[in-house]
């Protein structure tokens, strides 16, 4: 009786294959693929770096063949991995550029550590990483190979499409990588990056030799025919000519800068709620739900802003997912995360409108957001009249997504005459006749189980709390 | 800092003219670039390797056109000129 499940996702690379079972993640290994798994697991550094938490914890298994599906047994692997779960999955095109550059500073570091000990990461994608709370993991563990001597740093133009050349869009062009990243799987090309930059970029740490004379150099041998990696080799390439390019990278990325995460945001305060005594009967109502049982295995903060209920969601939860459409909102949230060491938040860029389908071949490499897995709670605070009125998605369509997820809900409902619905109604024709209270809570108990509703002080915002339908 | 942020300019001007001056072919080969760039980027243990592949290279730009190895009284004279810049 097989009670695992394959992941469809994974057959890119022909030496292993991921499929899930009991809570943990499994990974095939051909024989090749076993020969670099036992090089790695006897290296300091990788021991060293999987109790930090910053490699996924991995062991070898013994698998009892006759229990594993049928397509996995075909396969005839050499051996079997074990990893821990990710309690969530996100992909580059969701993280903060504070996120993104950490993330890009472990790769590198990873990339030193193996080459002091005679391995390298064959690849540098940054797919490869993964994140608990504020903290990246990789968890590509087949990557790591055994460095052959005289061979470059394979990984390079990788590491510049998806990690360096991103981040250089939005501390130097302050120009988001997301869409981007989210369009292209290879991330983005020497010579498109190479365009963008002006003259004045070229003085900038990294640009001249990173983009401009990448750019030209690829250009120049795009059209060769000859061996250049065996060129290189014959000639004595040495790793240490990757750790001088790898130390380099390091010191421009460390000092990569987001101009406006830095600077004061005066329109921070905008998005709060213009009343004080709202906001606190808001927190009161958001922490009588979060701690009215036991723990909740995942929250969804939709519409997350400064983190405040996501931060209260983790008083009693075991994992809490912040999204919000604006990326230096998730950039100061995902620092201040960091900063307290929480283990438990995620935050992520995600336009509710529109959140992040699924891609790749046949849309399975890359998961939509409710492919992850859906949560038990989720809070929808000051959110709706963005949905309905600035996106224009109909208020019963979007109440039947949020039922569709199969969760309890924290929902917020700002009516018409509050002072930020009047701005959102400001520039537009009223057209939105299915947006008022009386509709509104009729689509809430179509949907779901209605427990909780209350008036804030207000007068203009009313908060539900609304459970599964029985 | 300066001194070696003009002398790295002036070399990746250098390399710049080199890289430039070679013939293209008519293949598409996605990586190669890159690869060769490490070795600009690979600090003295990469020049020192640029300086292997390109020997010849370098030694037609720093000394003039390259001539055929048959013609015994120009090739002289290309060392004289090697020389003599290396007097001044």
């Amino acid at each position: 009786m097989s009670n695992y499940c394959i992941e469809p996702g994974s057959f890119r690379d022909r030496n292993g294959r991921v499929f899930y079972g009991e809570d943990k993640v499994y990974r095939g290994l051909s024989p090749h693929a076993l020969a670099q798994w036992e090089l790695l697991s006897a290296a300091p550094f990788f021991n060293e770096f999987m109790k930090k938490g910053r490699i996924v914890a991995t062991e070898m298994v013994t698998m009892g063949s006759a229990h594993l599906p049928a397509e996995i047994q075909a396969e005839r692997h050499a051996a079997y991995l074990r990893h821990d779960r990710i309690p969530f999955i996100s992909y580059p095109y969701e993280w903060s550029f504070g996120m993104l550059k950490d993330a890009a500073m472990l790769q590198l570091e990873l990339l030193l550590h193996a080459l002091d000990e005679g391995m390298i990461l064959k690849d540098a994608s940054a797919f490869n990483f993964q994140w608990v709370g504020a903290k990246p993991v990789f968890i590509d563990i087949p990557s790591f190979e055994k460095l052959q001597s005289g061979e470059p740093w394979i990984g390079y133009r990788q590491f510049c499409q998806l990690f360096l050349y991103p981040l250089f869009l939005q501390a130097y062009k302050d120009v988001p990588f997301h869409p981007w990243l989210r369009g292209d799987i290879d991330g983005i090309e020497p010579d498109q990056v190479n365009r963008i930059m002006s003259l004045r970029d070229v003085f900038k740490p990294g640009v001249l030799n990173h983009v401009v004379l990448h750019s030209k150099i690829q250009s120049r041998y795009e059209s060769t025919t000859r061996d250049i990696k065996q060129e290189l080799n014959s000639a004595g390439f040495s790793k240490t000519l990757i750790r001088h390019n790898v130390r380099k990278l390091l010191t421009i990325i460390q000092n990569l800068k987001w101009k406006r995460s830095s600077s004061e945001w005066s329109g921070y305060t905008d998005t709060h709620s213009y009343d004080t005594d709202d906001f606190a009967e808001k927190v009161d109502f958001v922490r009588d739900v979060v701690h009215s049982g036991p723990a909740w295995k995942m929250v969804w903060d939709l519409g997350s802003n400064t983190g405040t209920f996501s931060k209260i969601a983790a008083e009693n939860a075991s994992y809490v997912v912040a999204m919000d459409a604006d990326h230096l909102t998730i950039e100061r949230l995902y620092l201040d995360l960091r900063r307290n060491d929480d283990g438990n938040i995620l935050p992520l860029v995600m336009n509710m409108n529109a959140p992040s389908p699924n891609q790749g071949w046949r849309g399975m490499e890359r998961k939509s957001l409710e492919n992850r897995g859906t949560p038990n709670l989720t809070l929808c605070l000051a959110l709706i009249h963005h949905i309905v009125i600035s996106a224009n998605i109909p208020l019963k369509a979007f109440i039947e997504w949020l039922a569709s997820l199969n969760t309890h809900l924290i929902i917020e409902f700002v009516s018409k005459s509050d002072p930020m619905v009047q701005k959102l109604l400001k520039n537009k024709v009223d057209q939105y006749d299915d947006y008022d209270l009386s509709n509104f809570e009729v689509c809430l108990r179509h949907n779901f189980r209605l427990i909780r509703k209350k008036e804030l002080h207000s007068g203009t915002r009313f908060l539900f709390y609304a459970g599964i339908p029985a | 800092m300066k001194k070696n942020f003009n002398f790295g300019c002036c070399f990746v001007s250098m390399m710049l003219a080199l890289l430039l001056t070679q013939p293209a072919y008519a293949y598409l080969d996605a990586g190669s670039g890159s690869m060769m760039l490490q070795l600009l980027l690979g600090g003295f243990a990469g020049l020192a390797l640029i300086a292997k592949l390109y020997w010849e290279k370098i030694r037609s730009v720093f000394g003039g056109k390259k001539r055929e190895d048959k013609d015994g009284m120009p090739q002289e004279s290309k060392e004289t000129d090697l020389t003599a810049r290396g007097d001044k």
